[in-house]
């Protein structure tokens, strides 16, 4: 089970289409996906998630891409989506769209996003401003609203990871492009294996090469089951 | 006003600042100049601990008066650290502790630093740590040791720099015995939102000479939206309070 992808227009590549996604899922073995589009209009990219998830009915789900730099219209958005099925998660990228997770003045989106269930996927990892400590702090505030650091903190900051998940029960990660093993079995023995999430993040990434990686945590086969899809279907409720 | 230095050094950076060695004779200068009191001083040295706090003792025995020192530690060596820890923390011319986990290249939450942590908690000594360096120094890393160690007060340096200032607020959130030092950091309306928000008791001037220019530094509190009160807690009275002075 993917629990990141995109879907739409990628930066680096052109345009990907859920076409390229469901060949990728096939090829690899994948039952089912969430995906999100990012750009700069949060209504009009959630809109083609929503028709896809309508498309593919069980086999693609959508996140909630929510821009929080207007707080009003990010509030507003999330009450448009709250309650379709086909979403599943809440998408936010503070790397993209420049703001610090932990401002206070998001704190009633927070609070709104808290009161859905719906857990957050963030992007993090990017420095300065999608830290997962970062993350944390806001997941500290926060505790019925899980938040899943995407990309495990990359590079400079898989370490922090832990720490993030350390400090807030409600912190998960997913092993989307790190390429840490040790780090992500750190991660599995010192919070558990109920936290690490599967992902892809299609299409920037390839989905065979990203799974290829679950055999290789050398995880009990129960906490493998969770960690490949069993968590997300719970996280996620699908 | 009685003001201050909580935060200087003594020494050589030829690479980082010109101006060869710069010694304690000139850190008196400038803060005679600039009507500072007394300070603090550290030395650091990740090849030899003991050489540098050997060299911060001595300068404190040159100024009894007017400087004080932080033993630096090295966390890469945690039993060595203790050791050094215990051998200097018995002479009261050591008032802190100093960590740069930039300048060092470690994460700060590591939990195989615990023990380092545990005993500088026992010692009652203050840590003042580099911060707004990415990607060991962030404000949101020390304040995970600040959490798990509540009886020591954590010192963020330079307020989170430019890039990390906001992060300390979330810091502050977090672990209530987490301050800042203004030094380096020259973005008032946010050092007066901290105010506004936290209070002047959890924040303390300081210089970081010879990196830093005293006078330009100390000009700063001059700037800052805050009462008398407020300001002679900042320059001053929070720097006795935390290091014993």
């Amino acid at each position: 089970m993917h629990c990141h992808v995109i879907a739409g227009s990628a930066r680096q590549r052109s345009e990907y289409g859920i076409d390229e996604l469901l060949a990728s899922m096939d090829a690899a073995g994948v039952e089912a996906a969430i995906c999100s589009v990012m750009g700069d209009d949060q209504t009009s990219e959630n809109d083609s998630i929503a028709a896809a998830s309508e498309r593919h009915h069980g086999r693609l789900y959508g996140y909630i891409n929510l821009d929080p730099r207007d707080p009003q219209s990010a509030l507003a958005e999330l009450a448009r989506r709250v309650g379709d099925p086909r979403f599943v998660g809440i998408k936010l990228h503070p790397a993209n769209h420049a703001y610090f997770p932990f401002a206070e003045r998001f704190r009633p989106l927070y609070s709104a996003i808290e009161k859905t269930g719906m857990p957050v996927l963030w992007h993090s990892g990017t420095y300065p401003n999608s830290t997962p400590l970062q993350i944390a702090a806001v997941a500290l505030e926060h505790p019925d609203m899980p938040c899943v650091l995407g990309h495990f903190g990359l590079t400079d900051f898989a370490a922090e990871s832990v720490a993030a998940a350390r400090l807030a029960a409600n912190v998960y990660a997913d092993t989307s492009i790190q390429t840490s093993l040790p780090l992500l079995r750190a991660f599995v023995d010192e919070v558990g294996p109920h936290r690490l999430l599967w992902g892809s993040d299609f299409p920037l990434y390839v989905t065979g090469y990203e799974l290829a990686k679950v055999a290789l945590l050398e995880l009990a086969p129960a906490d493998r089951e969770l960690v490949a899809g069993g968590n997300a279907r719970r996280l996620y409720r699908i | 006003m009685k003001t201050i230095d909580m935060h200087a050094h003594t020494g050589d950076f030829t690479g980082f600042i010109p101006g060869g060695h710069h010694s304690a004779e000139e850190l008196i200068r400038k803060w005679d100049e600039s009507g500072v009191e007394q300070g603090m001083i550290s030395i650091l040295d990740q090849h030899d601990m003991t050489a540098a706090n050997e060299r911060t003792r001595q300068t404190c025995a040159r100024y009894p008066e007017r400087i004080k020192g932080y033993i630096y530690l090295y966390p890469h060596d945690v039993q060595g650290s203790i050791a050094e820890l215990e051998r200097c923390r018995v002479d009261a011319c050591f008032r802190g502790v100093k960590l740069h986990p930039s300048n060092d290249v470690y994460y700060p939450f590591f939990e195989g630093y615990y023990p380092l942590y545990e005993a500088i908690e026992k010692a009652g000594l203050p840590v003042l740590w580099h911060s707004g360096t990415s990607p060991y120094s962030h404000p949101l890393q020390i304040a995970v040791v600040a959490r798990d160690f509540p009886g020591t007060p954590h010192v963020l340096a330079h307020f989170g720099l430019a890039d990390l200032t906001w992060e300390c607020f979330p810091a502050a959130r977090i672990a209530s015995n987490v301050m800042v030092d203004t030094s380096a950091n020259p973005i008032v309306p946010v050092l007066n939102e901290w105010i506004e928000h936290f209070g002047a008791e959890r924040m303390l001037w300081g210089s970081d000479f010879p990196f830093y220019d005293v006078e330009y530094e100390r000009q700063k509190l001059a700037h800052l939206g805050a009462n008398d009160t407020d300001r002679e807690l900042i320059a001053s009275t929070n720097a006795q309070r935390v290091f014993g002075l």
